[in-house]
């Protein structure tokens, strides 16, 4: 994409290229995606084993993201068709229980798990990564600890984790890139009193269950919670010294046996998240 | 008049038509039945319970999986009608699909799908002209479109509690909570669509 810094004619010239070539060419869609829809589908996220679509699903006013995990010619056809199957599964299992207790993740829309896709709910709203940063660069050189927007934020992604971790999911990849902060259903445009200081504003749903489990050890949960920490050390060094009091406040108000995980979580932080030294 | 809709679905191919329909106090669920039984090729359609409908979206999901089955050559039943029916369920007992969202000699009101395409022995399949005379001919009842408002008051929520496994715990959560009707009937077909989607695995 062309950045600002980039001159008009560096741009120009992507723009041409990308018309020329547009994104998907480059990549084989699975066969339902060749057909037409109201929004083509239009990549917006590629990870190593899939990548995600934002498109349409069964009526031109219901978007979705839609997620395919393509063959892997490295691997033996029927090895591959049977984990990327159990992967598919796995990960619209999950997301349906979720929703079932009623944890914020996106619905299920329907999936081919012989194909290798899964189309679910849309969410509206940016990752936190996206809002935090621009919301403490709003703030540079303030001291920000204390911040009642952020701390309630802290607060809000702890809650929604320990929600999680009650229902028996541990989400595998927690970062704040998968924790989307979505317009709440009761922000009205009457409240919007300046830019940055809203930014913070709504509600949490976690995105990205393709490394979650059903998983109800005390080891997996403190695990989960230590990649959240160091995904804050590292995107967002000035918040950091909220996790341990606010987020881990949050996360204890959900869930009930939070004292267990927060002590192995101790133990976890001495030692990183491979308890077995191996892999 | 004519009240069989065409639909178009979001990623299908147009060489597939979908047609839909909605009729109300039928009177003669019985001979649709027999026809059904008896599989007189004439009577290839979806019957649904309209009962056993959340929303029109819930209904075009389950067309959507059949439509996909029948596409990539993955059809688990006879047809894509019948794929239709199962594709309804969250199991993957064909026979309780049918009992649970197929018409039975007590059905009052049906919904109707029809899909056709360009096959070898058929290279032009009916139109709709054809498909509506055909329906109109055999089935004794009010035709009206299928939207959510006329298939609202029909819903047997217990029915569809039970068979999405929305019992002991989710119905009960969203029945409590203080929401507007649209809004928890939408998020009970979002735990349907789910329960569909993961049919018998």
């Amino acid at each position: 994409m062309a950045t600002a810094e980039s001159t008009g004619t560096e741009a120009d010239e992507q723009r041409q290229h990308q018309q020329q070539q547009p994104q998907t060419s480059s990549y084989p869609l699975p066969a339902i995606l060749t057909y037409p829809a109201s929004a083509p589908p239009h990549l917006v996220a590629q990870g190593a084993e899939g990548r995600v679509y934002k498109t349409t699903y069964l009526v031109p006013d219901l978007q979705c993201a839609f997620k395919y995990r393509p063959p892997k010619p490295y691997r033996h056809p029927i090895l591959d068709q049977r984990l990327t199957r159990q992967r598919i599964l796995a990960e619209a299992r999950v997301l349906v229980k979720c929703r079932q207790e009623g944890v914020p993740v996106p619905a299920v829309y329907g999936l081919d798990e012989n194909v290798g896709w899964l189309a679910m709910e849309w969410i509206e709203g940016e990752p936190v990564r996206a809002k935090l940063n621009q919301w403490l660069s709003s703030r540079a050189g303030e001291d920000v600890e204390s911040n009642q927007k952020l701390i309630d934020l802290m607060v809000k992604v702890g809650d929604v984790v320990g929600l999680l971790h009650k229902h028996g999911i541990v989400h595998g990849d927690l970062t704040t890139s998968n924790l989307m902060l979505r317009p709440s259903s009761k922000m009205g445009a009457s409240e919007v009193k300046s830019d940055t200081d809203t930014l913070l504003d709504g509600d949490i749903a976690v995105i990205d269950f393709g490394l979650a489990s059903q998983a109800t050890q005390v080891e997996d949960r403190a695990v989960d919670l230590y990649v959240l920490e160091r995904a804050f050390a590292s995107t967002h060094p000035r918040a950091e010294s909220l996790f341990d009091q606010w987020l881990l406040s949050g996360y204890k108000s959900s869930f009930k046996q939070a004292p267990v995980v927060l002590k192995r979580l101790e133990e976890v932080r001495m030692r990183g998240r491979k308890r077995s030294m191996l892999g | 008049m004519s009240q069989l809709e065409t639909v178009t679905l979001e990623h299908l191919p147009p060489s597939h038509k979908i047609y839909l329909c909605l009729f109300k106090d039928v009177q003669n669920p019985d001979f649709l039945l027999t026809q059904l039984r008896s599989r007189n090729a004439d009577f290839e359609y979806a019957f649904i319970d309209s009962t056993s409908l959340i929303s029109r979206l819930h209904l075009l999901a389950a067309v959507f999986r059949a439509v996909n089955g029948l596409l990539g050559d993955n059809l688990r039943t006879p047809n894509v009608h019948s794929e239709i029916v199962l594709s309804m369920s969250a199991s993957n007992n064909i026979a309780e699909a049918y009992q649970k969202f197929g018409i039975t000699s007590g059905t009052k009101h049906v919904t109707i799908v029809k899909v056709v395409f360009p096959t070898d022995s058929v290279p032009v399949p009916p139109n709709a002209d054809d498909v509506w005379a055909h329906l109109s001919e055999n089935v004794e009842g009010t035709p009206l479109p299928l939207t959510d408002d006329n298939i609202a008051g029909d819903t047997d929520w217990a029915k569809m509690h039970k068979v999405y496994k929305m019992n002991g715990g989710p119905a009960a959560r969203l029945d409590k909570m203080s929401l507007d009707d649209k809004v928890r009937r939408k998020e009970k077909e979002t735990l349907a669509l789910g329960g569909m989607a993961l049919r018998g695995t």
